[in-house]
């Protein structure tokens, strides 16, 4: 190992570190009323208001593609699904405004949404 | 085939063999890492085991010849084990991760190892991968996992520099390209 290449991998440390804060700080500055949002190729299909006692299970079907969301116990998390790769229903349950769990093969998002995020364009940086 | 002494370059012939050679280990490389019992870690992230080849195909060939063994690995897998979609993705991850791995060596060479390389070239293809993902999906959210991808970069980027350079010392020491 050079030193060049410790350079790099600290910059790509940094570079993962910032961003990691950047997301939890406009994720946190944004706890007002949450919302589970349910989209299909980037259109909303469902939407729950989410709270800690929320308490709802969600099957989506179309044609033969199947992906059953739950929000129990303050968590939303993807119980089952019918893609090839399982990588949705492997992924962590999710809590936190703007976290997301994806099912690429289906082009399904399960996002937590923060309603006061659009309204307020100075917390709106995320994206 | 005649053995000679001399230092002309490769035949033509041992030079194709070579590229299909380095395009099948890709392709069964890529297969062999989805049958790991790898501990999943976040979505996209994987050990990389076919970047190996692509490292060595950008050290030991020129740069045509490197892509050509990148796409034709990428067109050859979607067609045996994949779909569109999973094409778009290895596409877009495995030609970024290319042009940033072959670009670094020729900027930085001899002052950075294949590990280096490797690492940048990770990040790369993650970072390819999800831009498609996001014109997919039409969901910008799906980059708040590049933190994470980010820092498993690291350990497999190193991990498939160690084992590139091993390739590379010992295709070197056979004379394969002679």
């Amino acid at each position: 190992m050079k030193k060049n290449d410790i350079i790099l991998m600290l910059i790509v440390l940094v570079i993962a570190v910032v961003a990691f804060i950047g997301f939890k700080i406009s994720s946190e500055s944004n706890q007002g009323d949450l919302e589970v949002l349910i989209k299909h190729d980037g259109e909303v299909i469902k939407s729950y208001p989410f709270s800690p006692k929320t308490n709802e299970t969600y099957i989506f079907e179309e044609d033969d593609e199947l992906n059953i969301i739950q929000i129990k116990d303050g968590v939303v998390s993807m119980i089952e699904a019918n893609c090839r790769d399982q990588i949705c229903v492997k992924t962590a349950a999710i809590s936190q405004n703007g976290e997301i769990i994806v099912c690429l093969p289906h082009k399904v998002t399960v996002e937590i949404f923060s309603e006061t995020t659009d309204s307020d364009g100075l917390d709106s940086i995320a994206d | 085939m005649e053995q000679t002494k001399s230092n002309r370059p490769p035949s033509k012939t041992r030079m194709l063999v070579f590229i299909s050679v380095l395009v099948a280990q890709g392709m069964i490389l890529s297969f062999i890492e989805t049958m790991l019992p790898i501990p999943f870690i976040a979505p996209g992230a994987k050990l990389g085991l076919a970047n190996i080849v692509t490292l060595a195909a950008i050290y030991l060939l020129t740069f045509k010849q490197a892509s050509a063994v990148v796409l034709l690995r990428v067109l050859l897998t979607a067609v045996t084990f994949g779909s569109l979609s999973s094409f778009l993705y290895s596409l877009s991850g495995g030609v970024l991760s290319l042009l940033i791995m072959a670009g670094i060596l020729k900027v930085f060479k001899g002052e950075i190892s294949l590990m280096g390389v490797s690492v940048a070239g990770a990040v790369a293809h993650n970072i390819g991968q999800l831009v498609v993902a996001t014109i997919m999906i039409h969901n910008v959210l799906i980059f708040t996992y590049l933190p994470i991808l980010l820092i498993v970069a690291i350990p497999t980027g190193i991990f498939v520099g160690i084992v590139a350079r091993i390739l590379i010392n010992y295709l070197e020491k056979v004379k394969f390209m002679r």
